[in-house]
């Protein structure tokens, strides 16, 4: 990974490019609850700044311990928010969603990303883990099986049901919208 | 079925991981059977690329004069966008970033446009312009508001089959003026024939259409179409027999696999399909499709007559056979009668020998152009990796190469061939795998190796000493782990002062210039153990190097450098290793016992290990390294690990 070789700019580069990701995997952990209380921009942008400010401290070798790294920073925010939010107990009126301001163009695009968002927000947990895991932070299958205790083979299953169940959500979703 | 489909989805992200762009397409073969299936799961993998769209950035944004709007879709060499200049909307074939762009990439970019360029027909898509933008290709066509027909097909949206054929039918009129000009298409299929709203079919996608008056470019079968629609002699590469009938081949093709509602070969592999291709007489269609009539039926099967003079003799007869067939009215079309057949065979008496030295020429190339292989091998140590007895090079190593059986071996210097006879290597997929080969517990290099990959300071008898923090007078224990550590090992980062209990001090953590972790250290009588606590050790990263170890407020501290390694594959690889040789396995873990200081242990291990004859000069070090621990220099035990070290020559 250019990344980890010292050039700071490619870095910031690879950062940038995995905005959409974080923003993404954001929304969809957050659930339209907690989307209320924090927006998964910001929650990305906070993720992004605070792996900024420690560059020079990550010296992984590969670009997929970057990403996790990453991912952790973003999860552990979204969880202290989670726990908040549970302790307070606090009732609220859901907000209506955000609106999508920007014009025609890239609005097919944020369409999508946000149907995607909430089907991955819906899936049973060991689906989202497994897609978490193998599309947002590129891990390898080995390296799924050995955390979740399961064979490589019961990964590639689990993970092929997971993108069956989530479009299958996104498919019902398209469904209610329409 | 389901593994199927997890393991070609698995191949699919795990590609996109590696950068590379695989279209769906290329699963069509190796799918068989759960194409749709696949086809279906795709469409929900792929929207995390859309939706995510990282390496193209946002949309809209200026290409050329051209102002991209959104993405249509992709292929293997290229994005297609809806693109606007003007106040007009075009669809661009826009080549890829960081895709073949060499000169013959281009030039046949550039063909492809040319032959676009020169027709008009109503149901062919129209090229108004071909340039280049930011140093890509691209050319600018008709923007069709539509779905291809395989898309169509998926979803269950296909008129009857007489409205087909009649829709069809234009399809095949626009091959015969294409034919006049010159060209064939050479890739009919449901997928690059395109249907706007009101049920106008389009040909689209002029992908590997070349001028027949051109000289070829490639002789290595660079272009190619999907197999699946590809006529015979498209197959076998016969360059001069390959006219506008091979085009009729792929429209009728394509029309049986719409009508049946599956694939005119149902092939599981790549020489299978091949071979149906060449050799097999396809299921007539109105017995696989109960509801496709008799007539229609003739009119498909004899456009897939394996001998293009069988077929219909140019597109235009296929169009008048459909069309009326549409209105009710006879179909001429004959298929070849059972007598020509036999004849033609017995008068063609070498040709399956023919057809068979053709394929083994055109496997060759079509198998690595089509659908290589993929290898990808690691080993510990390096290896030189032999295919078929050639050598491929060395770890690690990826490699394309030709689908099908071969016998795999993997040598190394001082450690045991690892051989896989009969590697069975699917077209399109993949196959990885990471070794650590197994010592030859006995080779002097092989020890020198291993100790290397694990850091064991153990292996030879000579500098076993060296272990011993500052030696014997201010006795505290070795710190391990040191060297190449993982994550899991930091657990490990505890100190025993033992004996010297009353050595009072620090127990720090430093990286990088910077303490992470300083603990006053007083031992006790009640303990004499400290050990760094997790917080201090959640700053560590995969590839810190950091120290630690005990500072004793007299005298010179003892201190273990690490490195912390990324630990998933370490471990596995470990593990794997403890799978295949038991002796290695005893011996890593009589090295890990040494290292946490479990002495007693560790010398058990080691002469259980040197009790069976194995890897005796590792273990016997291992066993003196325990005994010195011990302080058991001047005991029988001594005595014995002296005869025996005698008895080995060491």
């Amino acid at each position: 990974m250019r990344a980890r070789e010292g050039d700071a700019a490619a870095r910031e580069a690879l950062l940038e490019r995995l905005r959409p990701r974080l923003v993404l995997w954001a929304s969809a952990r957050l659930g339209s609850e907690l989307r209320a209380e924090a927006d998964p921009e910001d929650i990305a942008q906070e993720a992004l700044l605070a792996v900024h400010r420690r560059l020079d401290e990550f010296k992984g070798d590969d670009r997929r311990a970057f990403i996790s790294w990453l991912f952790t920073v973003a999860e552990n925010r979204i969880r202290d928010l989670a726990d908040r939010a549970g302790a307070q107990k606090r009732q609220r009126a859901e907000l209506p969603r955000r609106e999508q301001t920007s014009p025609s163009q890239a609005a097919a695009r944020a369409e999508l990303a946000r149907s995607l968002a909430e089907a991955v927000a819906r899936l049973d947990e060991p689906h989202r883990a497994v897609i978490r895991m193998r599309r947002f932070e590129e891990m390898e299958v080995s390296e799924i099986a050995r955390r979740l205790d399961r064979s490589e083979n019961a990964v590639r299953i689990l993970y092929c049901r997971a993108i069956a169940a989530l479009r299958d959500g996104m498919k019902q979703e398209g469904r209610e919208s329409a | 079925m389901e593994e199927t489909l997890a393991r070609l989805l698995d191949d699919y992200v795990a590609r996109r991981q590696r950068g590379e762009q695989p279209s769906s397409e290329e699963y069509r073969v190796s799918a068989g059977a759960v194409w749709d299936e696949f086809a279906r799961l795709m469409e929900a993998e792929s929207s995390f690329d859309t939706a995510l769209q990282e390496e193209e950035g946002d949309l809209p944004r200026p290409f050329g004069s051209y102002t991209l709007v959104r993405e249509l879709g992709r292929g293997a060499a290229g994005i297609v966008y809806e693109a606007r200049r003007g106040g007009r909307t075009v669809a661009l074939k826009v080549v890829r970033q960081g895709f073949d762009t060499s000169p013959e990439a281009i030039t046949r970019f550039r063909r492809e446009a040319e032959a676009c360029a020169r027709i008009r027909h109503d149901h062919v898509v129209e090229v108004y312009e071909a340039g280049e933008a930011e140093g890509r290709p691209f050319y600018a066509m008709t923007f069709l508001d539509g779905r291809s027909l395989s898309a169509i097909a998926r979803t269950g949206g296909l008129p009857s089959p007489r409205e087909l054929a009649r829709r069809v039918a234009r399809v095949a009129d626009a091959l015969h003026e294409i034919h006049g000009k010159g060209v064939v298409h050479r890739d009919v299929k449901p997928g690059n024939i395109m249907a706007d709203s009101t049920g106008r079919m389009v040909l689209a996608d002029f992908g590997l259409a070349r001028s027949m008056d051109a000289a070829t470019l490639t002789k290595t079968g660079e272009a190619l179409g999907t197999p699946l629609f590809m006529s015979p002699e498209q197959l076998l590469g016969d360059r001069g027999r390959i006219d506008g009938r091979a085009d009729v081949y792929g429209l009728g093709a394509t029309l049986y696999e719409l009508l049946a509602g599956r694939p005119l070969f149902a092939a599981t592999d790549w020489p299978e399909l091949v071979r149906a291709i060449l050799d097999e007489r396809p299921k007539p269609l109105h017995e696989v499709a109960p509801a496709v009539s008799p007539e229609l039926s003739r009119i498909v099967m004899k456009a897939l007559e394996k001998q293009p003079e069988d077929r219909y003799g140019g597109a235009a007869a296929m169009r008048d056979d459909l069309l009326a067939f549409a209105d009710g009215r006879v179909v001429t079309g004959r298929p070849v009668s059972a007598t020509r057949r036999r004849l033609r065979r017995l008068r063609r008496r070498w040709k399956p020998l023919a057809i068979a030295a053709a394929l083994l020429l055109a496997a060759g190339y079509l198998f690595v152009s089509f659908f290589p292989a993929k290898l990808s091998i690691q080993t510990y140590p390096v290896a030189e990796v032999f295919l078929d007895d050639e050598s491929l090079g060395t770890t690690p190593l990826e490699a394309s190469v030709r689908p099908g059986r071969h016998k795999l071996v993997l040598k190394s210097k001082g450690f045991k061939d690892w051989v896989k006879e009969d590697l069975n290597l699917k077209p399109g997929g993949m196959w990885s795998v990471e070794r650590i080969l197994i010592a030859d517990a006995d080779d002097p290099y092989a020890q020198e190796v291993l100790a290397r990959r694990y850091d064991l300071p153990t292996l030879s008898l000579g500098p076993i000493a060296r272990m011993r923090g500052n030696g014997p007078e201010d006795w505290i224990e070795p710190l391990y782990p040191r060297g190449k550590v993982r994550g899991s090992d930091l657990a490990d980062l505890r100190i025993d002062v033992g004996r010297e209990w009353n050595a009072k001090g620090k127990l720090e953590v430093r990286a990088g210039g910077k303490v992470l972790y300083s603990g006053d250290f007083t031992p006790s009588n009640l303990s004499t153990v400290a050990a760094v606590p997790d917080a201090a050790k959640a700053a560590l990263r995969p590839g810190d190097t950091f120290e630690w170890g005990f500072y004793p407020e007299k005298g010179a501290p003892t201190v273990a450098t690490c490195e912390l390694v990324a630990d998933a594959r370490d471990e596995r690889m470990e593990r794997e290793l403890a799978d295949q040789d038991p002796a290695v396995a005893s011996l890593l873990r009589a090295s890990h016992l040494l290292k946490q200081g479990l002495l007693l242990a560790a010398y058990r291990e080691a002469s259980r290990l040197a009790d069976e004859g194995e890897a005796i000069r590792p273990a016997l070090a291992i066993m003196r390294g325990a005994l010195e621990g011990m302080k058991l220099e001047d005991t029988p035990l001594w005595q014995d690990l002296i005869r025996r070290a005698d008895r080995a020559g060491g």
